[in-house]
């Protein structure tokens, strides 16, 4: 029954979101597509990081594969879209299993250290190795994209981000979402209770792989365009960092929210902080975010809905 | 007949070795206690028998040889492990940390549940409580519940009564009698409480330094000098 009362406020949440380009800017929905992409990421990111606690510092390795993968085969082969996105999250699951075997014998810090390491490593390799295939330092550029417009655009990310929010948010609500959530509390504990830990993991670290898949390969063809400085910069890895942390990790709907807040205030401070100094604002939000309500947006809506509740029910 | 027999186990941390050579065997429907002090092995050798440290030597349990086996398969065999009270989910109600107990017993889900409530009443009242903010004996009672949502034939129970109130302690003995009375379950316990484990077991062994020192019926080793001298301080 809260499964289907929760439900009733995601379609509220689709069916707003789907009435919005009649009231905003075409600049306005461009920036939510930005907005909906970070979305993906993150929840890629929590479905991983958030529910089994293995902090992944090395997400943009995942998307770089995906966006790589599908550049590289509609710039060289002309392969059509429909084949190379499929490819390229299938490639991006395969590469995923990088990240998993540290899992197997590191945890905590040095599997966050390990993640980065990959993403430099494969940041440098798409600039030295083969620079006529990647592009090099400059990338590949003029690559296809599924539609045009920016109000097309923004339905189909919104679309999928949707569909993967929503389905990710009921795998939570399962036994295995709650399996999941064992290996971040206490792995050792998980694994006596009849848990096998490994095979949850895989699974995990393949989900993650599969969104952030998706979410690469059409990231890619909306921009029309990969580079290895965009794809592998610090500043994109803390965007989903944070958007996950301050929306609420382990939640799913908290990166969403944060996805959504953080790039708004980001396109909100431009006039005033027209350069890179804008990202400084990143570490002071996390700050923040970390004293005052270290769960998240997520949380903080949760309890003024109780509150709310309390208040309609005293009166 | 014996339903668990460990014959020579070692457990090496390291280059450091935690257990030599122990042999031990449990008889069904029993209920036995390995005592010892800080650091003696008592954990290291539950912890061997669900399959959570690499280990060598024989542990077979109901004829079956776990040697080879992880704790996933050992827990579907039927032992359930109630790690020290610190090992639970802490962010997750009273009920889910149940649940997750049962993982690999899903048909018995219910029945499982009914009995845990049954035996701890205190737990149905908290059911959705975060265990994180509940007492230590209450966080006892967690633990041993979601041990027996596994369904098992033996139940391993590690340091049942460290840091608890001696009142939480009496209830927590009553309840592992009355599970090894009622439903015949056969309880393997780690203690540092000797009084506790003399009171409850029907056999008791001494783990010191990793190997085992003494064995015998409470009476016995009651009456044992070194028992006498080095844990009850006469």
């Amino acid at each position: 029954m809260g499964v289907l009362v929760s439900l009733r406020w995601w379609l509220v949440f689709g069916v707003g979101m789907c009435l919005l380009p009649l009231v905003v800017s075409t600049g306005t929905l461009r920036i939510l597509v930005f907005a909906q992409f970070l979305a993906i990421f993150a929840m890629s990111w929590d479905i991983l990081s958030g529910r089994t606690g293995y902090i992944s510092f090395g997400h943009p390795f995942l998307i770089g594969i995906a966006g790589y993968t599908t550049a590289m085969l509609t710039y060289h082969l002309g392969v059509p879209l429909y084949f190379s996105i499929p490819a390229a999250v299938v490639a991006t699951m395969i590469g995923s299993i990088f990240f998993f075997i540290p899992a197997l014998r590191t945890r905590g810090t040095y599997f966050a250290v390990v993640t980065l390491a990959f993403m430099e490593v494969l940041y440098h390799l798409m600039q030295v190795v083969q620079p006529k295939l990647t592009g090099g330092t400059r990338g590949l550029s003029g690559l296809p994209t599924i539609i045009l417009g920016a109000v097309p655009n923004y339905y189909l990310s919104f679309g999928v981000m949707f569909v993967i929010g929503v389905g990710l948010w009921l795998l939570i609500r399962t036994r295995l979402g709650t399996a999941l959530s064992t290996i971040r509390m206490d792995e050792d504990a998980a694994r006596s209770s009849g848990l096998n830990t490994t095979k949850l993991k895989l699974f995990a670290f393949m989900l993650s792989a599969f969104v952030a898949g998706i979410g690469g390969a059409l990231y890619t063809h909306y921009l029309g365009s990969i580079a290895p400085r965009g794809i592998f910069d610090i500043s994109f890895l803390f965007s989903i960092l944070i958007a996950a942390l301050i929306g609420g990790a382990g939640t799913i709907v908290g990166p969403i929210m944060g996805a959504y807040f953080l790039t708004l205030l980001l396109e909100f401070l431009r006039p005033y902080l027209p350069g890179p100094e804008r990202y400084l604002i990143y570490g002071a939000i996390t700050l923040l975010a970390y004293y005052y309500a270290p769960k998240g947006f997520h949380n903080i809506f949760g309890l003024l809905w109780q509150r709310l509740g309390a208040l309609g029910r005293r009166e | 007949m014996a339903l668990l027999e460990i014959t020579d186990l070692e457990v090496f941390y390291g280059k450091a070795r935690s257990l030599h050579g122990v042999s031990l065997e449990v008889g069904a429907g029993k209920i036995v206690a390995i005592i010892g002090p800080n650091g003696a092995g008592k954990s290291t050798l539950l912890d061997s028998i669900v399959g959570l440290t690499k280990r060598t030597g024989r542990i077979v349990f109901d004829g079956t040889d776990l040697s080879r086996m992880r704790a996933p398969q050992i827990v579907s065999l039927g032992i359930g492990y109630a790690p020290e009270r610190g090992n639970l989910f802490p962010f997750m109600g009273v009920k889910e940390n149940l649940l997750v107990g049962a993982y690999r017993a899903r048909k018995e889900i219910d029945k499982n549940l009914r009995m845990v409530f049954d035996l701890f009443p205190v737990l149905e009242e908290r059911r959705n409580q975060e265990t994180r903010t509940q007492s230590g004996g209450e966080r006892q009672m967690v633990s041993l519940g979601r041990a027996l949502m596994s369904s098992p034939k033996l139940l391993l129970v590690d340091e049942p009564t460290m840091g608890l109130a001696p009142r939480v302690c009496l209830d927590i003995a009553a309840a592992l009698r009355d599970l090894n009375a009622r439903l015949g379950l056969t309880i393997v316990i780690t203690e540092q409480n000797v009084n506790f484990a003399m009171n409850l077991a029907q056999e008791v062994y001494l783990l010191e330094t990793g190997r085992i020192r003494l064995k015998g019926t409470p009476d016995e080793l009651r009456h044992e000098k070194y028992i006498v001298e080095t844990y009850f301080g006469a």
